[in-house]
Order: C-alpha cells, then structure tokens, then sequence
C-alpha cells in the first residue's frame, strides 16, 4: 500500500513539474529577398505566412532553433550564434501568457530590452540586423 | 459377610475397627508378610497422593500479575487501534485516494487546454520598449492576421557578410 502511495505521489510530481513547465522556442532565421527553390523548414512553416507579410522577404532559412524550459523568476540565454543571442527572464505568468523580459544581444553588445507579455502559440518576431543580403529575424514563441 | 480379600484390604488401608482388626489379625496366615504388604502398600499410597498432588508453580502470584498486566497493555493497545480500523477509511487508503483524485485532476487539466476559456489575453503584446543606444527606434505592432508580435527595430546596423555568425 505504501509503495502505491508513493508511487502515485511520484507521478503527481512528475506530471504537476511537466503542467508548470512549458517550454520556449527561439529561431533565429535569414530574411532573404531572393526566391529560393529550397522548401520551408518544417518548423518554419507555422510563421512562414507571417514572416513574409511583416518582413517582405521571399525566402527565409532557419540558422537555429532553441528550446527552453520557461518558469516565473527563470533567467535563460537562448544563443543561436555567436554573434547575436537573446537572453530571457520571465517575470511573471498568468493563464494565458508570460510577461518575459528579452534582451537582443549583438556582437555582445545590448541593444534593445523590452518587456513582453507572450501568450502560448503567439509568436513574438523581432527584426534584427542585416547580414550579407539578408536579414536575421528572432522568432520566440511560448509552447 | 465380607471375604477375605475384602477385609484384606480394608486391613491395608487401615479401615477395619479394633475387634475386626484384631480378629482379622488372628486370621492372617503369615502376620510377617501381610505386615509388610500394609507397610509398602502405604508407602506407594504416599507416592501417588504425591504425584496426583495439584504441581504448584514458584513465585504464582508475580507471574500471575506479569500476565495479567500484559493482558490489559493489549487489551489497550488493540483499543487504540480500532478507531482507525472503524473510522470511514484506513489512513493508507484515504492517501491513496487523494493521490489518485490529485493525478485525474492534473490528467484532466493537461488533456483540456490549459488556457481555454481563460479571461486574459490569447494574443502576445510588447510592454515596453528600451534601446540601448538613443539613436536607435523601435516600433511594436500586431502581426497582421495573426496573434503574434512584432518588434520592429530601426536601423539595428550589419554584420559583414564575411562575419561568422
């Protein structure tokens, strides 16, 4: 009786921690104004619609993608590159959304902080600096 | 009239009154040996009223007390268990019934969007904006036809292609 006990007190753990911790997912991707023959990225393809109505672009690749845990008073820093990362702490949560504070990283340097209240499956996009002929785009979105 | 063996007997065990003892004595064909069938039979009369005696057990009164305190600290015990027994469920039970109430409850709420029929906002939005640099601007907006975000920085400079990203 006991081992079921604990048991079961396990798996209430286990599925309370999987209910508080959804995740975030972060693609850092190039904007290009050139048409490409190379189909979407699967994961591209939910924001591909989006992408080229905000940004204009014809093609957009994927560089990287990132996944990480989102909890209240988390800090994570979501690096695709080098060259230009992102880091994240969430402030607040409610049932609908995350209230995350996001820092844009490039060559090192801060260069803009915002606070965002993100709602599941709401993607934020954040236009970033040009690289060759394209432009890198952050994608962010709570899952 | 009794026979001899009956008489004989009564005579062992010393039963016969004064004039049927003397008589009976003045019968016996060899006083010598009856003599000694009366003294061995009253010898092993001895004996078994010694071995049927009740056995008496040393120190009766301090075992009985140890027993019957033992009794009654049961007897205790086995009270202060039944109210558990009685009550409406084992404590065991009732934990195992919170616990599987707590994961149907967890279960239902991850199989059933978490989020529906929540009163917030479904759409993300930007707070507030700081730049770093002042020369910099920024514009939030929605993304059109979508529930999505948009940061939108001006002029947020290059990276030479010839830069390893």
């Amino acid at each position: 009786m006991i081992r079921r006990v604990l048991l079961l007190l396990a798996i209430v753990a286990v599925a309370s921690t999987v209910r508080a911790e959804d995740r975030i997912w972060a693609a850092l991707v190039l904007g290009c104004p050139n048409t490409s023959e190379d189909p979407v990225p699967k994961e591209l393809e939910p924001f591909i619609g989006g992408l080229k109505t905000v940004f204009g672009y014809k093609t957009f690749y994927l560089l990287n993608a990132k996944e990480k845990k989102i909890r209240e008073g988390t800090e994570e820093w979501i690096v695709p590159r080098k060259q230009i990362f992102l880091k994240v702490r969430c402030t607040d949560r409610d049932k609908t959304s995350y209230t995350v504070v996001v820092e844009l990283y490039v060559k090192k340097q801060l260069l803009v902080t915002s606070e965002v209240r993100l709602a599941r499956e709401a993607p934020l996009y954040i236009r970033g600096p040009n690289w060759g002929k394209g432009r890198l785009v952050f994608i962010l979105e709570v899952r | 009239m009794k026979n001899f063996e009956e008489r004989y007997t009564a005579w062992l065990d010393g039963e016969l009154s004064g004039e049927e003892r003397v008589a009976f004595e003045r019968e016996l064909p060899d006083r010598d040996a009856a003599e000694k069938d009366r003294a061995e039979w009253a010898k092993l009369r001895g004996m078994m009223r010694e071995s049927l005696a009740p056995a008496r057990m040393p120190h009766a009164d301090f075992v009985n007390s140890q027993v019957l305190a033992e009794i009654e600290r049961e007897s205790r015990a086995a009270e202060a268990r039944q109210p558990a027994r009685r009550g409406f469920l084992p404590i065991g039970r009732l934990a195992f019934l919170g616990a599987f109430l707590i994961v149907l409850a967890t279960g239902l709420s991850v199989l059933v969007k978490p989020w529906a029929g929540a009163s917030g906002p479904l759409v993300s939005e930007i707070v507030e904006t700081h730049v770093a640099n002042p020369t910099l601007h920024t514009y939030a907006f929605q993304a059109p036809g979508g529930r999505g975000a948009v940061l939108w920085i001006e002029e947020p400079g290059y990276i030479p292609a010839n830069e390893k990203l």
